[in-house]
């Protein structure tokens, strides 16, 4: 059996140490190495028609005028292009979002959906030609939100024969989960207390800071290149294959520097259109979305609702859970099941002491932006219900919610019978938790807050009322038996390495992350590991950058690789030494004999299996797939001050102290952790998506947007609990989204604390919270 | 986005631009870049004033202070006299964007812009500031309450720009400057307050609840006149509230921007131990 934690805790040479990231200098001094950075000659600018309408048929495209524009090359319709039903979701394949997205459609979804393409030699061209297309609509009845969306008066959204995979297209269901462990409703009603509470979070969108963005040409033996700002380079392969009828053999997708993406590029949003244009043309041509098209024509967040039921005896000991959702998908359906399940796979195992659990949920359409991953990909909306309903029954018990979140949530070599009934959009797999410092990190936490001290209650000003909450939050490291990753690594002869990986960096550090753990096994500084990372005609296959997936199940697979490579080079010194291998050893660079004493240099072992003795390549391929998905922990705690007198709220501090196993590059690790927190806390306090009355969204840019500053909000203190999962890569596992998991419900349990009222739908604005305090004077 | 810039060397080549219905000026540019690129301005024609030296000029006039329109926030910020005798603009300079912001955008830029959020404009309305204007048909003046007539309108007519703003010394009062916005930095408010104070008098603004930057003058003459002892406060705040006149938009309803300014003016002037000495 695979040891508990505290057994390997060790020293290591390059990880858990603060590397540079390999490409951090280029980055800041401004080196051309974003997908826009490039130029190819003659390339087309591609601009995208868009509906104005949220919900209408195509009469009739005229580009006749469009095509008068000097400059103007091509303008493509559906007609142009086939008809192939598709999803834009990057997941494995088959993949478990319904076939419901064309690349141009006869209909329109919703405000901003893509109705035609136009190519031209100039972007003002393409411009003026996009104003030119007339489209004829006959305009249908949107739906605009999801209570409408599964009413009997409500229009059907996918009415196409061509769709697949939807669970109830007529009434605008695109997918459905329920399982149940035990007799919930019977415990519930045996229970000595049984509350019940709504809770619903609104959507969010990723304003990462590069748009979304590709350029697509043929190479001289006219296989189709797009370069893509795409967390996901190969399933983007796989799928335009599908699409175009290409064969992946004559696709190339490179992926070079991204500026973030959130799980805002886990999908096809550009490479298509370029895609068809190249095609059709035989020309090189690049598409850039606009701030207002990245915000209101990619993806959004699921907005979901749960209405969640809570037993337990007097004592706090929690008896049994049900949470009942509803989450929309806006027009398609990308993600659509797997993020409803995540919201309550990544959150209901943390009260793994149930005596019974109940989930279910219903994923509807409507006429709104798509839905799709995100940071956290549904955990963060389960968690605000779950954690919040345990805060409000430890309330009605009269006991400390903390107390109560603690002696009901899972610990070290334990286990839930959630992890084998749900995965992601399948069964998951059965698992024991083999590194949790939940304690450790709740602990640390209460330290940092100042917990035990705490006073709360009106300041002496008799105006600002103070108030603590915290949060207990889970996540996981990649999907277990579905996610897969490779790595390719080579020798060279002054003792340096290629590492050739799939794996895609995002901005999130991971090509330093892999370079540390090939560098541990191989015995070589960071700076002769030369990282080239998702290129599908030069490295292996990886399934991408999403699910918190890619130190572990990416690192595991480098550290598989690098393991072969480890035991050539040994053999090769073996050779070269007349030493038999088990006298062998590496130290920094060399390969030593502890017998005779002789030591040989890499450069040398490699310079002649190069070119004079027993001549071969060392190198090797590694890949790994999760059999687990090792779940990282963590604890939140938030100090909040309320004006009583206007509602404004002021978050003084917040602590998350998270448990990722071993952090390989510790920085890093913190970044991502601050990252996660303070989107948590933008989604929390400030980030307000707003509709017309029509589905327009108003909210496009970041002036009417409010994506929170470092002024916004006090003291934020991050910090990793020391842990070890036994079958990650030198004990780790993830760190990327949890921390968006836990701001929403630490504040609202604060706020609470504060002012006695109780907040249920996010984010939370001042103005509500005003509303309530004035509502209960009254 | 096709337009032409122009820098004239000499205040008698601005003017010779402006003779352009679709000139604009160019200061700092931070509104009007932001309004050109969402198309809400097309200028043909902008003509940046950055070569004239002497629109830059901060200058004493004894009880007065004049800014020149080429001035920048942070200028201002960085201006000993600035510092000493107008805490009031200070402090609301302190509020406006980011630093990058500060060292473009201008406070004469702030009153042409004319819009009723803006944060110098409040603290110079509080000034008693008056706007010198240069135009085909010479120097006039006007006080910054009348110059500025609606958002983004002002008296402003074809060939005339300002040249500087001249406001009034406050030192010698209590100062207060209040920001509320959905978050801290970069942020249009939600409604924002300014006050001054000397002993019995007081003069009161509004930022983001009107069409304009609203003076509360008949709440300011009750304030003298009876004071704010006992029910006389909530009569006084109620005063207040009735000078603003707040509409709903992305940023709030103007339901809560009456409850903000309520609340914060009880904040201000009601709080039993401070009784208005918060006024700081």
């Amino acid at each position: 059996m695979t040891p508990l934690a505290e057994e390997k805790i060790r020293e290591f040479n390059v990880v858990k140490k603060n590397t540079d990231k390999v490409d951090g200098k280029a980055l800041v001094s401004g080196k051309p190495v974003y997908t826009d950075d490039f130029d190819a000659r003659d390339e087309l600018q591609v601009k995208l028609v868009r509906s104005p309408h949220a919900h209408a048929t195509i009469k009739s495209i005229d580009a006749s005028e469009a095509l008068k524009i000097p400059g103007v090359v091509a303008v493509l319709t559906s007609d142009d292009l086939p008809r192939v039903c598709f999803t834009r979701a990057g997941q494995g394949y088959p993949e478990p979002s319904p076939y419901d997205t064309f690349v141009l459609d006869r209909r329109v979804r919703y405000v901003g959906e893509p109705v035609a393409i136009v190519a031209a030699e100039t972007e003002k061209a393409a411009t003026a030609a996009v104003k030119a297309v007339k489209v004829e609509y006959e305009l249908l009845k949107a739906v605009l939100s999801m209570d409408d969306a599964m009413k009997p008066s409500a229009p059907t959204i996918h009415p196409e024969e061509e769709a697949s995979g939807i669970f109830d297209a007529e009434r605008n269901i695109a997918a459905h989960f329920e399982m149940e462990i035990g007799e919930t409703e019977k415990i519930l009603k045996d229970c000595d207390v049984t509350i019940s509470r709504t809770y619903h979070a609104n959507t969010q969108l990723h304003a990462m800071l590069e748009p979304h963005v590709s350029r697509s040409y043929l190479d001289p033996n006219n296989r189709l290149v797009i370069v893509s700002s795409t967390q996901v380079p190969f399933h983007a392969r796989r799928i335009l294959s599908r699409i175009f009828n290409i064969p992946i053999s004559s696709i190339r997708v490179i992926k070079p520097r991204i500026g973030g993406g959130f799980g805002g590029k886990q999908a096809l949003h550009t490479e298509q259109y370029v895609a068809a244009v190249t095609l059709a043309t035989r020309r090189p041509a690049r598409l850039i979305f606009t701030r207002e098209e990245v915000s209101m024509a990619t993806n959004i967040r699921h907005e979901m609702q749960y209405e969640v039921k809570i037993g337990a005896s007097k004592d706090g000991k929690i008896r049994a859970i049900s949470m009942d959702g509803v989450s929309n998908t806006g027009a398609y359906g990308e993600h659509a099941l797997t993020t409803l399940m995540v919201s309550g796979s990544k959150t209901l195992p943390l009260y793994n002491k149930v005596e019974a659990v109940r989930f279910s949920g219903n994923v509807v359409y409507t006429n709104l932006p798509p839905a799709g991953a995100f940071r956290g990909y549904g955990a963060p909306q389960g968690l605000f219900a779950l954690d919040c309903i345990v805060d409000e029954l430890a309330t009605e018990l009269g006991l400390d919610p903390l107390t109560v979140k603690e002696m009901n949530s899972i610990r070290e070599g334990e286990s839930s019978p959630i992890f084998k009934l749900m995965g992601e959009g399948r069964e998951g797999v059965e698992q024991i938790v083999r590194s949790c410092k939940l304690q450790e990190c709740i602990d640390r936490g209460k330290e940092l807050i100042g917990w035990e001290k705490r006073s709360k209650g009106m300041l002496p000003d008799s105006r600002r009322a103070k108030g603590y909450g915290c949060a207990i939050a889970m996540q996981g490291s990649g999907i277990a038996k579905i996610d897969m990753g490779a790595a390719t690594i080579k020798m060279n002869e002054d003792g340096s390495f290629n590492l050739l990986i799939g794996a895609t960096d995002i901005g999130t550090g991971s090509d330093t992350a892999l370079a540390q753990i090939a560098a541990e096994v191989l015995h070589v500084t960071v700076d002769k590991i030369i990282v080239y990372s998702s290129d599908t005609d030069f490295t292996p296959f990886d399934t991408g950058a999403y699910a918190s997936s890619t130190t572990y199940v990416s690192g595991n697979a480098v550290k598989a690789a690098a393991e072969k490579v480890r035991m050539q080079i040994l053999q090769g010194a073996s050779e070269i030494l007349e030493e038999p291998l088990p006298n062998l050893e590496l130290t920094l660079a060399e390969v030593h004999s502890k017998e005779t004493g002789k030591t040989i240099s890499y450069s040398d072992i490699c310079t002649q299996l190069f070119y004079t003795f027993n001549q071969r390549q060392i190198g090797a391929t590694g890949s790994f797939v999760g059999e687990e998905s090792p779940i990282p922990f963590m604890a939140t705690f938030a100090e909040v001050e309320v004006d009583m007198e206007t509602g404004q709220i002021d978050l003084k501090k917040l602590v998350s102290v998270a448990d990722c196993g071993t952090p390989i590059n510790p920085v890093q690790a913190l970044g991502q952790l601050e990252g996660g927190t303070m989107q948590g806390i933008g989604w929390a306090l400030f980030e307000n998506v707003m509709y017309s009355q029509t589905g327009r969204m108003l909210t496009t840019d970041f002036f009417t947007y409010k994506v929170p500053t470092r002024m916004d909000y006090g003291e934020l203190i991050c910090e990793l609990a020391e842990s070890y999962e036994p079958t990650g890569p030198y004990g780790a596992k993830s760190i990327a989204e949890i921390g968006i998991d836990s701001p929403i419900p630490a504040i609202a349990n604060a706020l609470y604390d504060a002012t006695g009222i109780r907040l249920r739908e996010a984010p939370f604005k001042s103005e509500k919270l005003l509303f309530e305090i004035l509502s209960r004077e009254v | 986005m096709t337009f032409k810039l122009m820098i004239p060397n000499t205040e008698g080549e601005l003017q010779q631009e402006l003779m352009d219905d679709e000139a604009r000026i160019l200061a700092g540019g931070t509104d009007l870049m932001v309004q050109m690129r969402s198309g809400k301005v097309a200028p043909t024609r902008v003509v940046s004033i950055k070569k004239l030296e002497r629109l830059k000029e901060i200058s004493d006039l004894g009880e007065r202070i004049r800014i020149g329109a080429a001035v920048t926030y942070s200028e201002l910020q960085r201006s000993h006299i600035l510092q000493e005798k107008s805490p009031i603009l200070l402090k609301a300079i302190r509020q406006i964007g980011s630093l990058q912001i500060r060292n473009r955008g201008t406070a004469v830029g702030n009153i042409a812009n004319a819009s009723p959020a803006g944060d110098a404009v409040l603290a110079m309305v509080l000034s008693e500031a008056r706007v010198e204007i240069m135009g085909p048909k010479g120097e006039r003046h006007e006080s910054i309450e009348s110059f500025i007539i609606g958002p983004g309108r002002t008296t402003l007519s074809t060939g005339e720009y300002i040249r500087a703003v001249v406001i009034e010394k406050t030192d010698d009062w209590q100062s207060l400057f209040i920001k509320v916005g959905q978050r801290n930095a970069m942020c249009i408010s939600v409604a924002s307050i300014g006050v001054l104070r000397k002993g019995k008098e007081v003069r009161l603004a509004f930022g983001s609840v009107a069409p304009v930057v609203v003076r509360a003058h008949k709440a300011e003459r009750f304030f003298t006149r009876e004071g704010i002892d006992g029910t006389k406060l909530g009569e006084f705040v109620e005063r207040c509230v009735e000078s603003i006149s707040p509409i709903d938009d992305v940023r709030a309803s103007s339901w809560y921007r009456r409850q903000v300014v309520r609340g914060e003016l009880m904040k201000i002037f009601g709080h039993p131990d401070v009784g208005g000495t918060d006024v700081t």
